[in-house]
């Protein structure tokens, strides 16, 4: 499989200034993530994973370096082109879920597909990610795991060309952890969507084509699995 | 739908009573204004319409006696177009109850159909009969159940007439029906006009060719003061008694005043209900922003842009803004239908129809989306200042800071924790702190007017027939008498005090500013007026000079020890100068005193009197109901019961105000509440899980709210009494002087009323504090 490079980061450094002191959350980060890969981000806390996702996502701007979404330079674009890339590139699945408590499931994905470009078909995502019965229920019905569910259809419909998840298990317990991680491995091959997981859980790293390991706000390892394992069988 | 919408009309579904209550108010403040305006308007548009129908007079010339062909001389001179001479004057009616005092005032109209003045014929078929049939006012044809065909028996010069009532008529001279100046409210059944042929009139009174009273219509309005004066000049051989101009004419400007006042009212009552609206709206979008920090910051990251947000809470309070503008627009065009009615009672304005103006619906609704919109964005403005990714993580804890109070070391270690957590929680927060503030002390402020106003309406009747007259009855002659008349009354009745007076009409003047008042001339040490000066010193009626009222010395710009000049309207007679010896508070009317002695020298002749004042405890006005040369008897009574009834009309309008300012207060403090609670979710439940009661929370956020009340009454107190002062000046007028004792009862009842409302929002309060569920709370990270 020859496959084409979807992002490219380069050099990419993000500082602080708290006061006196200047911490630098992430410095010098480089590397390539290929179209179709699932990537795994994984490091302690403190590490910058979640300032680069958010970087990543455009909802941050870097100190210093380039991102890039095949030929767009996305750390060039203003707040405006900013939204728009938000809006229709870039799928957010989140730690807490973070669903409009007032609106259904369904709802919570139609908020996010009726401003983008080319939505997939809703009820298809939902079934899909298997709220079928359960769509037209509101957030607070719902379990942790069904939430998180909601947010991954709301990420998915959108129909982005990447899709990050910021620590999507982090709330779950292991069981519900291990049906979500399989449902994304499961969008990633049937909907062949890029995906990028950060986590401070190692054992996710083994079911990701890619790994990049990160360390005080570097890169300190970005490695192709080998050895990938069905989520199903990940222990931790 | 958009789902953005969708939330939004769930999200009001949830919080429906702070809605609700935001709703109300600017509905109040709409339903004012739209009610006040289009009841304004109507009096205004379809008074304006009945004059020009009826051709109502430009200038009222009161003489002794003028030939009918000098009256016509006037036309086409000194910018008069039309002059129309005519007989009135006052005579009692005969009733079956021989206590009761009836007047009527007797008008004669012209044959031709070109009059000015017109009447309106309501029922009838006008006058036939020229020597019998009379046309009747509709306010007193009701009040006195005078039906057509009805024979009113009145004596004229003495002589008694059966008259037919041949029909019932409105005028736009007695549109409302007062006697005059001194009577200031209308007494339907007291006092009538009717209308008879000039013929009758002319014979009867004995004026042969002659008339008492001339009206005029001239060509330019603005001319009307240059033409005044010149009348003033012209017929002075005729006995100018009095000049009247359009704008002074006693009905004509009671109305005027009314719909000025109503204009005032649109004005400033919906300003300050939308202003207060605005700040709730502000305060709750703020708020609510601040706790969608989450929700915000999930819609910037799926590519909602920053219009589309603060568009989302504009148009919450947009849809609130216009809610309550089409509910108060709508409330307000039927109160305004109510109130035309209402006015109905006392301006008879037979072409009076209610119309409704829909372009002041429209910019009611304007006005209140230009509020909200101005209150969303200001609320909503954090929205800008949310970054997507900081969102999602939780915010830092506000910083805990010491207040002032703790540095009284006494104060501070004597106060039990739940007080402490009392007073942090409400000095920390000052926004909300004055959000609370201006709500309570404008509420305060509102009922403290509204208690005044009502206080000072009681005060000035109750001071001015009882304290300052305090005669049981008041008595006038139909034209002067001799002194001995009072011998001759003291036969009549069983009498325990009587006086003579001499109360006439003169024109005061000091340089170019002139007033025409009754001059009253009474004994110096009369029992029958308290004169207190504005040093608050009772006083007696000097021997040489003049006493004004207050309000005649202002309007004449003159104080104590001036000299001013009178004009006497008595022909040949010259102007005289006179000393001011002092000024004198008067509630109602506007008038000057003199010994009775001097004012005979100096303006009168010797021994003449106009009437007299009586303390009796007979039967006056039977007893003395069949004399000639009695235009009225007042007793004081009378005037104290009329008033009486007419105030419980008021008590009604005043008790609607109480309401609507409470409301304002309730609002305030009931959305404060329910957002401090939403806001305080996890602290609250802290405090459940550490064990305290429901109960001790709710009566924690009592008690914070009564100590922001208190503070609330304190501010409102100044700002109370500055609208008490705005009120005082902008309604006194020559007519009355509003002047009340801001007493401690006004204090004391909006203090109660206040803190009435405010315990009331906190009962509403009551029920979400119940059913806060603090493991939910503790636990929930439910955007």
């Amino acid at each position: 499989m020859t496959a084409s490079v979807l992002m490219k980061v380069e050099n990419l450094s993000k500082h602080y200034k708290m006061g006196e002191v200047t911490v630098k959350a992430l410095q010098n980060a480089s590397f390539e993530i290929y179209k179709g890969e699932f990537v795994v981000i994984l490091g302690p806390s403190g590490s910058g994973k979640s300032t680069l996702l958010n970087i990543l996502g455009g909802m941050d701007k870097p100190t210093e370096g380039k991102v890039l979404l095949r030929e767009q330079e996305v750390t060039k674009f203003s707040e405006k082109q900013l939204t728009k890339y938000r809006r229709d590139q870039i799928g957010f699945v989140f730690q807490f879920y973070n669903l409009m408590a007032n609106l259904t499931a369904k709802e919570n994905v139609e908020l996010a597909t009726e401003i983008c470009k080319e939505p997939l078909n809703i009820d298809d995502v939902l079934r899909d990610v298997g709220l079928d019965e359960r769509k037209n229920h509101f957030p607070s019905q719902l379990s942790g795991g069904e939430q998180q569910r909601v947010a991954i259809a709301r990420a998915v419909a959108k129909n982005p060309l990447l899709l990050l998840c910021d620590e999507p298990t982090g709330a779950l317990d292991y069981k519900t952890g291990i049906a979500i991680l399989s449902l994304l491995s499961k969008i990633n091959k049937e909907y062949k969507k890029t995906i990028m997981v950060i986590t401070h859980n190692a054992p996710i790293a083994q079911m990701a084509d890619r790994v990049i390991k990160m360390r005080s706000g570097k890169v300190v390892d970005n490695q192709i699995n080998e050895n990938q394992i069905d989520p199903e069988r990940i222990e931790w | 739908m958009k789902k953005l919408n969708l939330r939004l009309i769930r999200l009001i579904k949830k919080s429906y009573g702070q809605a609700i209550a935001v709703i109300t108010v600017i509905a109040i403040g709409l339903l004012v204004y739209t009610a006040m305006k289009m009841a304004a308007l109507n009096l205004e548009n379809t008074l304006n319409e009945y004059y020009d129908l009826t051709n109502f007079a430009d200038i009222y010339v009161q003489v002794v006696k003028i030939p009918g062909n000098e009256v016509k001389d006037l036309e086409n001179k000194y910018g008069i177009t039309n002059a129309q001479g005519r007989v009135v004057s006052d005579v009692p009616l005969k009733v079956e109850d021989e206590e009761e005092k009836v007047t009527i005032r007797i008008i004669s109209i012209p044959n031709n159909d070109e009059r000015i003045n017109n009447i309106y014929l309501i029922e009838g078929d006008g006058i036939k009969n020229k020597n019998k049939d009379v046309l009747v006012v509709e306010q007193f044809a009701k009040a006195r159940n005078i039906a057509i065909g009805d024979t009113l028996s009145v004596q004229m010069n003495g002589k008694l007439y059966n008259l037919n009532v041949a029909g019932i008529v409105s005028s736009p001279e007695y549109i409302y029906l007062m006697e005059n100046e001194q009577t200031l409210i209308p007494m339907p059944g007291k006092f009538g006009v009717v209308f008879v042929a000039d013929e009758l009139a002319r014979q009867s009174f004995g004026f042969g060719s002659s008339y008492n009273e001339i009206v005029i219509k001239v060509k330019d309005e603005n001319e009307i003061d240059k033409i005044e004066d010149k009348l003033e000049k012209v017929l002075k051989k005729y006995g100018v008694k009095r000049i009247i101009v359009r704008d002074n004419q006693l009905s004509n400007r009671m109305i005027s005043e009314e719909i000025n006042q109503l204009k005032n009212m649109a004005k400033v009552v919906p300003v300050i209900f939308l202003g207060v609206a605005a700040l709730i709206i502000a305060v709750m979008i703020s708020r609510m922003v601040k706790k969608d920090r989450v929700p915000i910051g999930v819609m910037k990251a799926l590519g909602y842009k920053n219009i589309d947000i603060v568009l989302h809470y504009i148009k919450y309070s947009l849809v609130i803004g216009i809610l309550g503008a089409i509910i108060g627009t709508n409330l307000g065009m039927l109160l305004a239908g109510a109130m035309t009615k209402m006015y109905l009672q006392y301006f008879n304005i037979p072409i009076l129809k209610i119309n409704y103006y829909y372009r002041y619906i429209m910019s009611a609704i304007l006005l209140a989306s230009i509020f909200c919109i101005t209150a969303g964005l200001w609320g909503g403005k954090r929205v800008l200042k949310i970054l997507p990714a900081e969102s999602m993580r939780p915010e830092a804890p506000r910083s805990g800071k010491r207040i002032l109070i703790e540095r009284i070391k006494i104060i501070w270690s004597n106060l039990s924790f739940s007080w402490k957590m009392v007073m942090r929680n409400i000095f920390r927060n000052k926004k909300r702190f004055m959000f609370i503030l201006v709500g309570i002390s404008l509420s305060f402020a509102m009922l403290f007017l509204t208690f005044y106003q009502f206080n000072t309406a009681l005060f000035m009747f109750e001071n001015h027939y009882g304290d300052f007259q305090r005669m049981d009855y008041n008595i006038n002659f139909s034209k002067p008498m001799n002194q001995r008349v009072i011998k001759d009354l003291k036969h009549l009745v069983n009498i325990d005090s009587i006086e003579p007076k001499v109360e006439f009409p003169f024109e005061i003047k000091n340089g170019w500013k002139s007033k025409v008042v009754n001059i009253i001339g009474i004994k110096r040490d009369t029992i029958f007026y308290k004169f207190e000066n504005l040093n608050d010193e009772i006083i007696n009626l000097p021997d040489e000079g003049i006493v004004l009222s207050e309000n005649l010395a202002k309007f004449l710009d003159v104080s104590k020890g001036d000299t001013i000049t009178i004009n006497s309207f008595i022909p040949h007679r010259d102007d005289i100068h006179i000393i001011i010896k002092d000024v004198i508070k008067q509630s109602l009317g506007i008038n000057a005193y003199m010994d009775i002695d001097q004012m005979q020298f100096k303006l009168l002749d010797k021994e003449l009197i106009t009437g007299a004042y009586i303390d009796s405890n007979d039967a006056v006005k039977k007893k003395l109901s069949n004399l000639k040369n009695l235009t009225s008897i007042q007793s004081l009574q009378d005037l104290q019961n009329i008033f009486k009834q007419f105030l419980s009309l008021t008590i009604s309008s005043i008790s609607i105000l109480v309401i609507f300012s409470g409301i304002l207060g309730f609002a305030v403090v009931y959305n404060s509440t329910i957002m401090g609670i939403s806001e305080r979710r996890l602290e609250l439940s802290s405090l459940r899980v550490m064990g305290f009661s429901r109960k001790e929370i709710f009566w924690m956020i009592v008690k914070e709210n009564l100590i922001m009340t208190i503070f609330g009454i304190i501010v409102g107190i100044p700002i109370g009494l500055s609208f008490v002062k705005g009120v005082e000046k902008a309604f006194s007028n020559e007519l009355y002087t509003l002047r009340g004792d801001i007493s401690f009862s006004i204090f004391l009842f909006s203090i109660l009323l206040t803190v009435f409302f405010v315990v009331a929002a906190q009962l509403f309060t009551l029920k979400k504090i119940y059913k806060l569920d603090f493991m939910e709370a503790l636990k929930s990270r439910i955007s």
